[in-house]
């Protein structure tokens, strides 16, 4: 793979790759080191990549990977949990929280890595489940039990939310 | 049962194909939504504002992505390369063989007529030491010329005393 092949196929992955390694990081400056360190790591071994079948999903393979990486390093490093707690705001971080996109961006964040990189795989990016259980290294089946209870999940958290505001007008 | 009920609930199931999310998407972004689904608007307005998300600053990720003993070679290159040119450039410039101007006495001359007469005079001046310097070799030539009788008389001399050893035979 020469440079106008590799900024054909892999560079214009990059939004992708982002929001991919965002998702799965949950940090924007991390996520951007990801996707530049897996364009690095790509460059060296572009000689390779002329023997791979489909480039974007095996690019994205690598990326998912690589931030699985990062995440066990910054676990072992800082001995933290890596999956967050989705807490019902308080009042105070309500009035962040401008709107109900950003408490929902909170709710896919707080769903275990797989769930919130297949939602967003699917429900963002809109690639099909035999791509993403390449992606994953899963089965369909698994894909698709591991999507249904990632939006069933966010529905329930939505209902939720939906429920406490209700109660705070009615409240009012 | 309505039919975006339906699709709901197949999607919460996670058995919907791509062009039912479509479909559910365009439902849920581009018309009014019945008062019971308006609950999952924001979840689709998500998934639309998460695709519009860009790697930001690209360009200087971009520049970034060599090694950096790969860049300190590619700028070395680049730098020795521009002066190189600029060098290159220099030197022809100044070795541009042209008639707009002549160098007088270490001073660059741009007026053609001036220097011309420059020349002119120069070649004058020239021409005035060449013709004071061949002026003896004139002197010479008359000297030459005034001699020639001296060369008679030695002819004379022979003549005659040819002339007397004939009359002394006699």
């Amino acid at each position: 793979m020469d440079s106008i092949q590799f900024n054909s196929q892999i560079l214009t992955l990059s939004d992708k790759l982002f929001r991919l390694a965002k998702s799965i990081l949950r940090n924007e400056d991390t996520a951007q080191d990801a996707v530049q360190e897996l364009h690095m790591k790509l460059w060296e071994k572009r000689t390779h990549l002329d023997d791979v079948e489909n480039v974007p999903a095996f690019t994205m393979r690598a990326m998912r990977n690589l931030c699985l990486d990062t995440i066990r390093q910054q676990h072992n490093e800082d001995d933290l949990h890596p999956e967050l707690e989705y807490i019902a705001p308080n009042p105070y971080q309500q009035s962040e929280q401008k709107d109900m996109v950003s408490l929902i961006r909170t709710m896919i964040d707080s769903l275990p890595e797989l769930q919130r990189t297949i939602i967003r795989m699917r429900d963002v990016e809109g690639m099909e489940l035999s791509e993403i259980a390449y992606i994953t290294t899963l089965t369909e089946n698994a894909v698709t039990v591991n999507l249904s209870r990632a939006r069933q999940k966010i529905r329930e958290k939505i209902l939720i939310e939906q429920k406490r505001v209700e109660e705070t007008i009615w409240i009012k | 049962m309505d039919k975006m009920n339906e699709l709901l609930k197949k999607y919460f199931r996670g058995e919907t194909n791509l062009a039912e999310e479509k479909e559910l998407k365009h439902y849920f972004l581009a018309t009014q939504v019945k008062p019971e689904h308006e609950a999952y608007r924001p979840l689709f307005e998500t998934f639309d504002q998460e695709l519009n998300e860009t790697v930001p600053i690209f360009q200087k990720k971009i520049l970034s992505l060599q090694s950096n003993k790969k860049r300190f070679w590619i700028r070395t290159i680049s730098f020795s390369g521009i002066a190189a040119t600029l060098l290159l450039s220099l030197w022809l410039i100044r070795s541009q063989p042209t008639d707009d101007f002549a160098i007088l006495r270490g001073k660059r001359i741009d007026n053609p007529e001036y220097a011309q007469h420059y020349a002119q005079n120069k070649l004058d001046k020239v021409n005035n030491v060449l013709l004071k310097s061949l002026k003896p070799m004139k002197s010479f030539e008359i000297a030459r010329n005034g001699l020639k009788p001296v060369h008679k008389i030695a002819e004379t001399k022979e003549r005659m005393i040819d002339i007397k050893d004939k009359l002394q035979y006699k």
